[in-house]
Formats: structure tokens, C-alpha cells, sequence
């Protein structure tokens, strides 16, 4: 058990013995004694004032316990009778659901989002821990693969505050591809992942279009007070609706790609639909498959061909400049 | 103008300095911030190196009063150098000079004096007060 963990523990077992009709106005001796049982530890009663002054004071926890002592009771109680640190009664199959999230939230969010929503969700487990704290296990019911932490992070919540504000941002932006640095203005619209990374759409006031920016290419942004321009902030909806990635090729014009797979990835991505849109257009006896999809064409898109070239083959002639993505190495041809 | 911090970028200038780019100028009253983007080549063979000069400064154009290096953030101060790793390295940095009196006008950035190749040296900065933006 972390220490955090058990730490939240404590809140809630005070959070009860305070609230506890049939033995009210616990003294320090009774918390720890709660405490002590309910852990198997042997604490010191610092610990549990500790903790009561976090409950009353600490305003990261958020408690605000009104936590007052009883000098004529010798005990403590709530001075509002109402309050406790979990008012929300929850059935127990709730109580599953919200755990469940909550360790999915933090397992994604361990780094994305901020130490306000760490905070938020910190809270939500203490109010569950009660429930919870017998299904201890060693290792994770969820786990997911994150990546190591993406260059320009850092940006993420300004950014994200940016386009919340609708606050026009100058930034440096390095562009991997050509080698070259340049100061942009953009009106921030989305913050989109793809593939593990972060990119940042907007309205470049330079270009007047919508630009793509990978967050590890940003560098020390700012926030201007110019007019924010919303004007293009419908077309990002293409972005999240009709595309692999976030880099458009040329226009914003949907095509039907049409590709051949092997029976191998026809399976693949039988299972694993590349987009809504996709489409078996014909099924051949050997498994092999002719797909369709739906697209605006992107970099990513173009990549992906490339990389599965052994076992797709792109009919679509004139849509990408790399023709190796028509390589067809190990397909009998139709 | 009323504004307290201003942001030129990609102001016009001249320089012999071909790989590296000046971005962004923010003036303030705490301060004025250039913005530079340096990109290695193969002139050496894993990119060189680069530093600026302690006694770098900037000057309004025709002024004999210079405003000098206050500090360097993500570049050593000479002697110190960061040394490229590879010829396609880069890097962004920025300098820190003291706040100047105007807001639209010509600068120079002088690495030192007198002027040596190579240096970083920018001449005829234009600070152009139509172009600047308001920072928040």
C-alpha cells in the first residue's frame, strides 16, 4: 500500500469515527486506536493530528473539514453536523465503475493533465478508499503502455488555458523536416492526439489556415492580446472526423482510397478498422482483400502505406509522391 | 505606444550569420528578450559549437550608449561552449539586455567589438511599432 494510500485511509476512517452517531465526539485516543485496528500499524498520535490539520487546512486536499474539539466532551466533531468527506452514497457496482475510472484517469492522466485534476481525482479516491481498500492487488487491473514524456509538455496546460481563454499565442516553432525555426502567431483551437503525441491545431496569422504543430516542436509560448479569430474553428472538424493524423496533404478534400491486403492484414484490420469509413470491397479465397476508405489524405496515412508495404498495396495512383507505397512485395497481384 | 510588453517577430535585419535566425524580440520594462534559432551544419564535422560573448550588447542605431548582456538562457556565456553532437542539431535560445526607451526604430546586436567573422552580429533591426503585439 503507498503511503498516500494509506494516508487517505486515515482521512476516511476520522471522516467516520467524527460522523459515528453511536460513539460521538471520538477522542485523540479513539481516532488512533480506529486507525491503528483498521491499518494493523502502530501510530503516533502527531500522525493523526497531522491529519486532522490537513483535513481542516490543507486547501491542495480541499477538504475544509470543520473539524472542532470538545473540550467538555473531550472529542471531536464536525461544527456543521451535515458535512462529511463523502457525502455521495454509492452502490457498490458504482462504486466498481468509479474506481475502475478513477485508476484509468490516473494511469492516463499521470502526466497529462494537471496537479487540479490529479487533486479532483485524489479526492474522489479518498471518498471510495473506504470500499476499496480490501481489493488491494499487486499489480494494476489496467495497465496501459504510456510513452516516455513527449518534449514541449511542458506547453500543454498554457496551451490548453490558450484555448479555453481563446487567447491568441506567439510561439517558436522548429520544424523537423526542414531544418528551420519560426516565430508564429496562431489562434489555438485544439489540442489532438495521435499516435502518443500531442499537436496543437490552429489559425496561423500568418498563413491564414489552419496549422498543425507537434507540442515537441514548440518553444516558450505566449500569450498576445490581439483579437482572437474563431472564423476557422469549424474546420477542425475534419482533423478529428475524416482523418489518420493531423497532417494534411495539399487539400482538405475527402478521397476513397482503395488498397489491397494481404490475408494477414485483412484480418488485422477486419479487427482493427483504420476509420469509420472503411469498407471490404471484395473478399478473394486465398483471404486476401481489397479495402476502401474514406479519407483526407495526411502524412500519417502516407507513412502508414509505407510501412505496411509488404502487405497493403494502395490503388489510388496519383494520391501520395512515395511511390513506393505501390511496392507490392509479397501479394500475388489481381 | 501604451503597451508595456511588445513582441516584434521575425523582425528585418542584416547578418552574415547564416545559420542562425533571430525570432522574436519582447521589450518590457523588466527587460529586452531576443529570441534566436541557431541550426548546426557540416561546415564542422559533428556541428561545431556555439557561445555568445559576455560583452555582447545592443544599441539603438546611431546611440553610442550600450545596453550590455544581462544573462543568456539555454546558451553558455563565453568562455563556455555547447557543442553539437551532429550536423543536424539545434538549438533555441535567448538573451536578456536591459529595457530600451523605444518601441519603434533600429537596433543593432553586437557580439563584440571590433567585428570579428562569424560573431553574432545583427545590424539594422527593425523594431517596427505597427508589427509589435501586445504580450498579455
Amino acid at each position: 500500500m503507498s503511503l498516500s494510500k494509506e494516508v487517505y485511509i486515515r482521512y476516511k476512517l476520522i471522516d467516520i469515527a467524527i460522523k459515528n452517531l453511536h460513539a460521538p465526539y471520538p477522542s485523540m485516543e479513539d481516532l488512533l486506536r480506529i486507525c491503528n485496528e483498521r491499518l494493523g500499524k502502530d501510530l503516533a498520535v502527531c500522525t493523526i493530528q497531522r491529519d486532522i490539520k490537513a483535513m481542516k487546512e490543507d486547501e491542495e486536499l480541499g477538504f475544509m473539514a470543520p473539524i472542532k474539539f470538545s473540550k467538555s466532551k473531550n472529542g471531536y466533531y464536525y461544527s456543521d453536523p451535515g458535512y462529511s468527506i463523502s457525502k455521495v452514497p454509492l452502490q457498490e457496482n458504482e462504486i466498481e465503475a468509479l474506481i475502475s475510472a478513477c485508476e484509468i484517469i490516473q494511469i492516463v492522466s499521470g502526466s497529462r493533465v494537471g496537479d487540479s485534476f490529479n487533486s479532483a481525482v485524489k479526492k474522489i479516491m479518498v471518498s471510495l478508499m473506504e470500499e476499496s481498500e480490501e481489493k488491494e492487488v499487486s499489480i494494476p487491473m489496467v495497465h496501459i503502455d504510456l510513452p516516455p514524456k513527449q518534449l514541449g509538455w511542458e506547453h500543454f496546460d498554457f496551451i490548453l488555458n490558450a484555448i479555453k481563454m481563446q487567447n491568441v499565442i506567439s510561439f517558436i516553432h522548429y520544424s523537423y523536416r526542414n531544418n528551420e525555426f519560426n516565430a508564429n502567431m496562431v489562434h489555438p483551437y485544439q489540442l489532438k492526439e495521435f499516435n502518443n503525441y500531442w499537436y496543437l491545431i490552429g489559425l496561423s496569422e500568418k498563413d491564414h489556415e489552419l496549422k498543425t504543430f507537434s507540442l515537441d516542436q514548440i518553444y516558450d509560448p505566449m500569450e498576445l492580446s490581439i483579437k482572437y479569430n474563431y472564423s476557422k474553428m469549424e474546420e477542425v472538424r475534419p482533423y478529428n472526423e475524416n482523418m489518420y493524423g493531423v497532417y494534411p496533404i495539399n487539400s482538405m478534400k475527402k478521397r476513397i482510397l482503395k488498397f489491397q491486403c494481404s490475408a494477414f492484414m485483412a484480418k488485422f484490420l477486419s479487427a482493427h478498422p483504420m476509420h469509420e469509413s472503411q469498407k471490404i470491397i471484395k473478399s478473394y479465397a486465398e483471404g486476401n482483400k481489397i479495402f476502401s476508405v474514406e479519407l483526407i489524405p495526411t502524412r500519417e496515412l502516407e507513412q502508414w502505406f509505407f510501412a505496411n508495404r509488404a502487405d497493403v498495396m494502395l490503388r489510388n495512383k496519383d494520391v501520395f509522391k512515395n511511390e513506393n507505397i505501390s511496392m507490392f512485395h509479397n501479394l500475388k497481384m489481381y | 505606444m501604451k503597451q508595456d510588453t511588445i513582441v516584434y517577430h521575425e523582425p528585418e535585419c542584416r547578418t552574415e550569420v547564416n545559420n542562425l535566425k533571430l525570432l522574436r524580440i519582447t521589450l518590457s520594462k523588466e527587460h529586452t528578450k531576443i529570441d534566436f534559432g541557431y541550426q548546426a551544419n557540416d561546415y564542422y564535422i559533428k556541428g561545431g559549437w556555439v557561445k555568445i560573448g559576455a560583452e555582447t550588447f545592443i544599441r539603438m542605431k546611431g546611440s553610442k550608449i550600450k545596453y550590455r548582456l544581462i544573462k543568456g538562457d539555454n546558451i553558455p556565456i563565453g568562455p563556455e561552449k555547447h557543442h553539437f553532437k551532429t550536423t543536424q542539431d539545434w538549438l533555441y535560445f535567448s538573451l536578456y539586455f536591459p529595457e530600451i526607451p523605444i518601441r519603434h526604430g533600429l537596433i543593432e546586436l553586437i557580439e563584440n567589438e571590433p567585428i570579428k567573422f562569424n560573431d553574432f552580429n545583427f545590424w539594422d533591426i527593425l523594431l517596427d511599432g505597427e508589427k509589435g503585439y501586445e504580450v498579455n
